[in-house]
Order: structure tokens, then sequence, then C-alpha cells
């Protein structure tokens, strides 16, 4: 029992040890790659395409903006709208329908709920739909109209 | 250079907060040790100073630092009149720190293991402080509510409360979005690396507090071997979700949740009220910061109930004692917050579970799910990718030691994990969205809190059973 007991102890504190090395070495390379970069090019590392879309996004849509998010579930994947939330914050992000929120191809802008949009002073619209949609990009609206868009590189 | 000053004095007056707390409540009880005093300060300052703001905002206050320093500076005006006026107290922690130093001049072994505990803390450390939010929860979860409760100011903000606002889980809770809020406010920014100082702290305050919990029957080498074995777990130093660097709510649920846990199992075997007062008090806090918590509180209610059920000489006092104390108290101390929750969004992703999923026909339809799931469960168990072996370490101590295992006290904590694991594997099963896969990649993670019960079992096992009497 004490032999079964000790080795257990030792396969244990092996195994710990060879984890601690691994990832003091990973912790090492980390360190030597984001040395001297700013918070945001940090980011940009760990958070990649999601991150550069919020960068475009929040340098063109102005602060305290309200904006409906339309994007299917394939291209929603690993929580994209909810951690868009969480960069475009003090904007916030509206889903038209909290019951089916991922809507399978882009809605018309026409046919959106005219009622919802103002309700909630909707000034920009969020479109994220895979390549084969073509709908990659910010629209900006004006009493429920489209003034203006503006196409985020993939 | 005003912000630093600021993000150093929250430090402070969360450990100052708590130590008060801590001398009010329980007089001179966790004096005598220093890790015990520095791990209960640190939880009862950040779960007093948290509950404090809630209810402030709850009665219309703001939610800023201005105010959690105006709520700390009484604790620290009582702290400094207390340090002047027993300045024993003083010399004491002195005579502390150098025994406290004095029990590593040991050995190797001390040393190896001491090593591993201070290479497992820097770890941690540098992925908090030095790495951005990288997860998913840290920022889809908690993240953006502490942003919205810094930039807002009130817990009675609208994104609470429209069910179109992109928003994840809006009722759960919000002990860790609020000390998050703080540090935002100390730092007049959303610096979500900085923010994530909470999280370490709370790492070292379980390792302390570990540590100090197993001097109680073990001598320092035992004691020092053990917490080393939980400080090195892949679950806490791999860069995975949940671990105590990434904002996740798990680690912090871990810790309230083992000071709880344990302060009941020193109850029910020395009898002492402080014990109970301190359980009731960290439940409080499981509760307030991760929905899980009502769960682990009923857990526990059940384990005691049981307890009872099976030692009938315990006196009628005791049981009501119990009652009023861990049954009652957690419910007014959680009044406003339970009925600010039910106020806000509740949104689809809200219902999660329901008791209509308990019929027959609803559990029937989704025993499908069983066989992927036990082979997720037993994967994890018997993999190193996680948990190192500690699982198998479990079983054959149990396996090995049968009859105290299955006896009170120490049956006890076995109880808290089984009911813990069955309840997971029961949740997974009758969950009703259709990404209930994703819980077999997050059982790691929602698992997590019993690493700490079933290394202090094993650690009590082994010191009775002389297990390690050549090493130790």
């Amino acid at each position: 029992m004490h032999i079964l007991i000790v080795s257990s102890l030792f396969i244990f504190f092996a195994y710990a040890v060879y984890a601690l090395i691994l990832e003091v070495s990973t912790s090492y390379k980390t360190f030597k790659k984001l040395n001297g970069l700013s918070d945001t090019q940090k980011r940009s590392y760990f958070i990649g395409d999601l991150y550069k879309f919020a960068t475009k996004c929040n340098t063109i849509i102005p602060e305290n903006s309200n904006i409906l998010f339309l994007g299917n579930i394939s291209n929603n994947q690993f929580s994209f709208d909810l951690l868009l939330n969480y960069y475009l914050y003090p904007r916030k992000l509206y889903w038209l329908n909290n019951v089916a929120p991922y809507p399978e191809s882009p809605p018309e802008l026409k046919e959106l709920d005219q009622t919802f949009l103002n309700k909630r002073n909707i000034e920009w619209v969020i479109f994220r739909y895979p390549e084969e949609y073509g709908v990659n990009m910010l629209v900006k609206l004006e009493s429920g109209n489209p003034v203006q868009s503006f196409n985020i590189d993939r | 250079m005003v912000s630093l000053f600021k993000y150093c004095y929250l430090i402070v007056a969360i450990f100052v907060c708590g130590d008060v707390v801590n001398s009010i409540c329980f007089k001179d009880k966790s004096k005598s040790s220093l890790p015990l005093r520095f791990s209960i300060a640190y939880g009862l300052g950040t779960g007093t100073l948290g509950l404090l703001i809630f209810y402030l905002s709850y009665l219309g206050g703001t939610i800023n630092f201005k105010n959690a320093f105006f709520l700390s500076l009484p604790f620290i005006a009582y702290f400094i009149y207390s340090t002047i006026k027993d300045s024993k107290d003083f010399q004491m922690s002195i005579v502390i720190i150098k025994s406290f130093k004095d029990t590593f001049r040991k050995g190797m072994l001390d040393y190896f293991f001491l090593v591993l505990i201070i290479v497992s803390i820097s770890i941690i450390i540098f992925r908090a402080l030095y790495l951005p939010k990288h997860m998913a929860d840290d920022r889809a979860q908690w993240g953006i509510k502490a942003k919205i409760l810094y930039h807002e100011g009130t817990i009675y903000a609208d994104d609470f409360f429209d069910p179109s606002r992109v928003m994840y889980h809006a009722r759960y809770p919000f002990l860790v979005p609020l000390l998050e809020s703080f540090f935002y406010g100390a730092l007049g920014e959303m610096n979500d690396s900085l923010v994530k100082i909470p999280f370490p702290l709370f790492f070292i305050a379980l390792v302390l507090f570990f540590y100090a919990s197993q001097r109680r029957f073990s001598n320092n080498r035992h004691a020092l071997m053990f917490t080393s074995m939980m400080s090195v777990l892949p679950i806490f130093i791999r860069d995975i979700r949940g671990n105590p660097a990434s904002g996740y709510a798990d680690f912090p649920l871990t810790f309230y949740y083992t000071i709880s846990a344990f302060s009941l199992l020193f109850w029910i075997e020395d009898h002492k009220r402080e014990d109970l007062l301190m359980a009731t008090i960290c439940i409080i806090f499981s509760i307030f910061t991760k929905r899980e918590g009502v769960l682990l509180w009923a857990i526990a209610i059940f384990g005691l109930l049981l307890y009872f059920l099976l030692k009938q000489n315990e006196t009628l006092s005791k049981k009501v004692l119990l009652g009023g104390i861990f049954i009652v108290v957690p419910l007014i101390f959680l009044l406003p917050w339970f009925h600010f929750s039910s106020t806000v969004n509740r949104g689809p992703w809200e219902k999660d579970f329901q008791l209509s999923y308990l019929t027959y026909e609803y559990i029937h339809s989704h025993l499908y799910r069983v066989p992927v799931i036990m082979k997720a469960f037993l994967e994890m168990l018997f993999t190193p990718h996680y948990f190192n072996v500690i699982w198998i370490l479990f079983f054959i101590t149990i396996a090995f030691s049968f009859k105290d295992s299955f006896c009170f006290p120490q049956a006890f904590l076995l109880l808290l994990v089984i009911l813990n694991i069955a309840s997971l594997l029961f949740a997974i099963v009758v969950y009703p969205w259709f990404w209930w896969g994703n819980f077999l990649h997050d059982m790691p993670r929602l698992l997590m809190i019993n690493v700490p019960l079933m290394i202090y079992a094993l650690s009590f096992q082994f010191h009775r059973g002389k297990f390690l009497k050549p090493f130790v």
C-alpha cells in the first residue's frame, strides 16, 4: 500500500515539475514576444480578427451610440457578438430579436422593425455575415434609413 | 501617479477591511497565524466591500472609487486605532513573521515544495497582470458588467434590464464585476490587464489558507507538500478557461467555498461557533460570486442534515444554531441581491434550468447524452492535463482508508465532492440548449471547486495513516 501511494506521489510530482517547466517556458516565450508592445498591440496579438473588427468599429462609430448587431450563428461562434459588445462599450450593442438573435441571412434594412429602432435610438447597424453573403460592414442610419456604409476587410 | 496611488490604496483597503471584520467577528482567532490572517483578511475584505457597495447602489448610491474610499475609511480608522491601542499585536506580528521564517529552515524537501508554490504563483501573477483578458467569459460575462458598473455607476443601468441588449447572463451575481469596477475606478480607465489584480491575490490567499488549515493537524513539511500539490495543478497554472489569472469567477468561488466547507468541517469537529459564522459569511460571498453558489449552499446544508441524522446524539440547540445561522443569515444578507436579480432581464439565455426539467419524460428524452458525458468525464479524470493524477490518488486513498473516509467528520468533504460532481453531470444531461456539448470542455473548470477539498482529504488521510512517515 505504501509503495502504491509513494509511487503515485512520485508520478504526481514528476508530472508537476514537467508541467511547471512547460508553463514557465511558455510564459517566457510570450513575454519575449510581447515585450515592448502597447496594450493595443498585445490585444491584437491575442485576439486577432475580432479585435481588428472592434477597433475599426470604434474608429468609425462615435462613443455612446446604440448599435444593432446582425449576424448568423455560423459566423458568430466563440461568442463574437458578446465579445464585440465588450470591446465596443460604451457603444451599446443590441439584438433585433432576443429569442432568435442570429437571422440566417442578412435582413433588408427597410424590413427592420422601425418601432424597435426608434425606441432604442439605433443609429448604426453592424452586419457580420460569412463571405458568401458579401456583407461585413457598418451602416449608419438616420430616422431608420441608411445614409452611409463602411465595408470592413476580412 | 495618482492612479497608481489609488490602485495601491484599494488593495490595502481590501486587506484592512477584511482584517477589521475578522477581528470584530472572530476576535483574535486567526491572529496567531500570519498565512491565515492574510487569507481571511483578503476573503472578508473583498466580500465585505463588494456587498457594501452593492447595498449602497441598491439604495440609490453611486458605484465609484470615491464611495469605495469613504466606505473603507471607518475600517482604516478602526485598524489604525486598534493597532495603536494594542501595540502588543504589532510586536506579536513580528514574532509570528520570525517564527514563520524559521519554519522554512528545515531541509531540501521543504525548499522544493516552496519553490513549486512560488513558481506557480509567479506564473499566475505574470499572466494576470501582463496579458490582456483573452479567454471568453472573462470579457463576455464578467468584464462587460464591470465596464457597465464603472461607466454607469449604478446597478440599475438599462443594460441589465433591456432584454434586447446584447448581454450574457445579466442575472449572474455581481461580486466579481463590482471588484473589477473598483479597480477601473482607481485606475480611471478600463485597463483590462491591471484590473485582474484581485485574481492572483485570490490564488495567494487560497494557498495560504490551505497551508494554515493543514497546520491544525500536521507539521510544516506535510502542510507544504500538500499545499504545493494544490498550487501546481495544471487546472491552475495552464492558460485555460477559469484559471486563477483569467478573470473568471470560478476561482474566487473556489476560494470562498473552500473556506466555507473547511469551516463547516472544523465546526463538526470542534463545535466552535466562530467556525459556523465563518462558514456562513463565506457561503454568502460564494452565492454573491457565482450562481452555482446557491447549489453549493444547498449541498452543504444537505451534508449537515445528513450528519445530524446519523449523529442523533447532537443537541437540539446545535441543530437550531445551524438552522438559524447557516440557513437564515445568508437569506437575510442576500435578500437585496435576490430581489434585484429577480427584476433583471430574464432573456432566453437565462432559462438554463427550470423545475419543469425534473419530469420523467424530459429526463428520459435526454438520456442519450449520458455515454458522451461519462466518456468526457472519465477522460478528464484519468488524463493528467487538468488535474495531474489527483483524482487517481483520491480514489486510491479512499479505497485504502475506506472506513475512515465514510465516517463523519471526514465523510463531510467526500459528500460535498460527490454531490457536486453528481449535480454537475445531471445539469449537463438536462441542459436545454443545443450547445450542451460545450460543457464537456468546461467540466474541468466547473469541477475546480472540489480540488482543495479533495487534497485536504488526502492530506488528512495521509497524516492519519502515517503513509509518508519516512519523508515528512
